[in-house]
């Protein structure tokens, strides 16, 4: 199995790099990252854009500067930022980034999962009745529900509620930048603001999950290996957990661990909204609307490693709590 | 080795085909039974009937067809009907919706029903367009890749797997962002969807031709002398069209929630032209104070996504060939 997972991880990378060079070239044949320097009003010297064009090696071929970034990475130098005007360090600021947005992303998936696991046992066992019925309905409308659109919802759910009752749910950013002393006024303003991004995502991530795990729920209660525990007295709770839930949760674990590998690039709508400086913002602001390559890049290096390396979870997940599957 | 590879990323796909995709050949009915030959006594049911008759004993499935269907006609003809045009407002500033302005109107005195009916063309114009051109070329991509097996079979799947490491909204939005405008507007942002969607319908088709490229019926086609190309197209694909048509009514919903995303973080359909996205995106500041603005876009892509998904729901259990046959 190690060395299936190694075979993996390098096939991996040429992918990877593959990658980085078409959207290296996608971003940077897009657009100029200096237009706004040189649309400004007045007018900046010549001197100024030469000085950022320089700094920005647009002044190489474009080879060369693609070039220059894998070499640069080794050497844990990300290139240059648009933003910032040489103070931003990339690097950096997408380890910080990376932080905030797991931490999102963490408390929602599990939250989630956990949503799905109940959700699913509930509806698996109760099959075909008013409460399975609603549950899938009610999964199916989270499936259809536009992330922006119930944000919005729920962000503005929270400020009226916020002027009616008095409660104090924080709807912008990831942490307030005055915040009483000690680090438990710290922990809870941190809590506080998690509370909506993560009920969004939850929300949105665990239709699908819920789904899935209802149906390897009741494959596996029809399954002959439930009909012997249940005929050798096990209580019928010990046969839902230990029994079948076990089964069930093996295909769902893996498809778990590919989403949230697609979901560490972040949660770009969620983040838009509730204003988090996160992964997706990192991109959206820094990166697409700059025209910058080198945020995009880093960007992609991280959530594109992230797919890569949850993919390779996943499947030796199934390995692992799959026996029939065996990796040569 | 690790068989038929799960897909990553869009939830729907993953959660809803993949126990199909996992090897079970689909569509077994197709080949066993020639609705022609009566059997004995009894007269074969076709298989297309079968599905038909199932379908149409799936009740959420045939009311969401409805539903759909008057969304479809609402937006492509109705708009042209409704006597306020989208592009031409009035003098009934910010009305609540009521019997003139069923939807009611907005600051400037659009009337909001031929707005968010205008949207709605928009949206479902590229919806269709990605899902038909994805499901189009991952069909035949993913059948050619699953017959040939082998090196060329390995080839095309790590292509796959390069496009998987995208993520759709961030690399859609690299490619709208500046050359959307240039280029046709919502042509451009539908290929670019669509080639952004291919390669999860190209893998779960992969999977299924694998397991049919096993079957005996292709084996005869060699036997008489039939070329790759007709094989491909005359047995393999027509062998997997059950999961094909599955997988094309989530990814209606899929694309209609990926372009109205990209639209509402302004990447996706841009003023002049409209979208739902781009609806939610302006009513975002008019929530507090004019909500049906920022009500009925949404409401409109959750029930285009929700029917689509029902729908496809209805399919998949109408043409399961291992369902029993007793719910028609």
């Amino acid at each position: 199995m190690l060395a299936y997972a190694i075979r993996r991880v390098l096939i991996s990378i040429p992918i990877l790099l593959v990658s980085t060079f078409i959207v290296f070239l996608l971003v940077s044949l897009s657009g100029d990252p200096l237009a706004g320097l040189k649309t400004k009003q007045p007018k900046v010297p010549e001197q100024t854009i030469k000085l950022a064009e320089h700094r920005l090696r647009l002044d190489q071929p474009l080879l060369e500067r693609y070039w220059h970034w894998i070499a640069g990475v080794v050497h844990g130098d990300f290139g240059p930022a648009v933003a910032g005007g040489g103070t931003l360090d990339i690097g950096k600021e997408i380890g910080h980034r990376a932080i905030v947005t797991l931490r999102l992303v963490f408390f929602a998936m599990v939250l989630a999962a956990l949503i799905a696991i109940v959700v699913g046992v509930i509806s698996a066992t109760r099959q075909y009745t008013k409460l399975d019925y609603s549950f899938t309905l009610t999964g199916f409308l989270f499936l259809a529900m536009p992330t922006f659109w119930f944000a919005i919802l729920l962000k503005q759910g929270a400020i009226w509620s916020n002027g009616h009752f008095g409660t104090k749910f924080k709807t912008i950013g990831e942490s307030s930048p005055t915040v009483g002393p000690g680090l438990g006024a710290h922990l809870f303003d941190d809590i506080n603001h998690l509370i909506l991004p993560t009920i969004t995502l939850a929300l949105i991530s665990y239709a699908s999950w819920s789904r899935f795990n209802r149906a390897s729920m009741i494959e596996a209660l029809s399954s002959d290996y439930i009909r012997l525990a249940r005929a050798k007295g096990i209580s019928p709770s010990r046969v839902l957990i230990r029994h079948a839930l076990r089964t069930a949760l093996i295909p769902f674990v893996t498809v778990t661990a590919l989403d949230i590998g697609a979901i560490l690039g972040g949660a770009i709508i969620t983040e838009y909204i509730y204003q988090w400086k996160g992964m997706g913002d990192f991109l959206l602001a820094d990166g697409l609307s700059l025209n910058d390559p080198y945020v995009v890049l880093a960007w992609l290096l991280v959530s594109g490693t992230a797919i890569i390396v949850f993919n390779l979870i996943a499947d030796l997940l199934y390995g692992v709590l799959d026996p029939r599957i065996r990796y040569e | 080795m690790s068989r038929a590879p799960r897909d990553t990323g869009i939830h729907l796909i993953d959660a809803e085909t993949s126990r199909q995709g996992d090897g079970a050949a689909p569509a077994t009915a197709i080949d066993t039974i020639d609705p022609r030959e009566p059997v004995g006594s009894l007269t074969a049911r076709s298989p297309w009937r079968t599905a038909l008759r199932r379908f149409a004993a799936h009740k959420m499935a045939m009311a969401s067809l409805v539903v759909l269907t008057v969304i479809v006609l609402l937006a492509f003809v109705g708009g042209a009907l409704w006597h306020y045009k989208f592009n031409v407002y009035g003098n009934d500033l910010s009305f609540k919706p009521g019997l003139k302005h069923p939807f009611g109107t907005d600051s400037t005195g659009y009337d909001t029903f031929s707005v968010v009916l205008r949207g709605a063309q928009r949206s479902l114009e590229i919806a269709a367009f990605v899902s038909i051109s994805s499901t189009i070329v991952g069909t035949i991509y993913g059948a050619i890749s699953g017959y040939a097996g082998g090196v060329v079979d390995s080839i095309m799947m790590r292509i796959v797997d390069l496009f998987l490491t995208f993520p759709i909204i961030a690399v859609a939005a690299v490619l709208t962002h500046n050359i959307g405008p240039k280029a046709n507007g919502w042509v451009w942002i539908s290929v670019v969807l669509a080639s952004l969607t291919w390669p999860y319908v190209g893998r779960v088709v992969r999977g299924n031709a694998l397991a049919v490229r096993e079957r005996e019926y292709i084996e005869a086609a060699h036997a008489l002398g039939a070329t790759r190309t007709r094989t491909v197209l005359r047995h393999v694909v027509p062998n997997v069209i059950s999961v094909v048509i599955v997988i094309f009514t989530i990814l209606v919903a899929t694309s209609i929630l990926a372009e109205t995303a990209l639209s509402f973080v302004g990447f996706g359909v841009a003023a002049p032209d409209t979208s739902l996205g781009l609806l939610v995106n302006n009513a975002q500041t008019a929530v507090a104070t004019r909500p049906w603005l920022f009500y009925f876009p949404g409401i409109f892509i959750i029930l285009i996504a929700l029917t689509a998904n029902f729908i496809g729901d209805g399919l998949r259990d109408a043409l399961d060939p291992t369902a029993s046959k007793g719910r028609a």
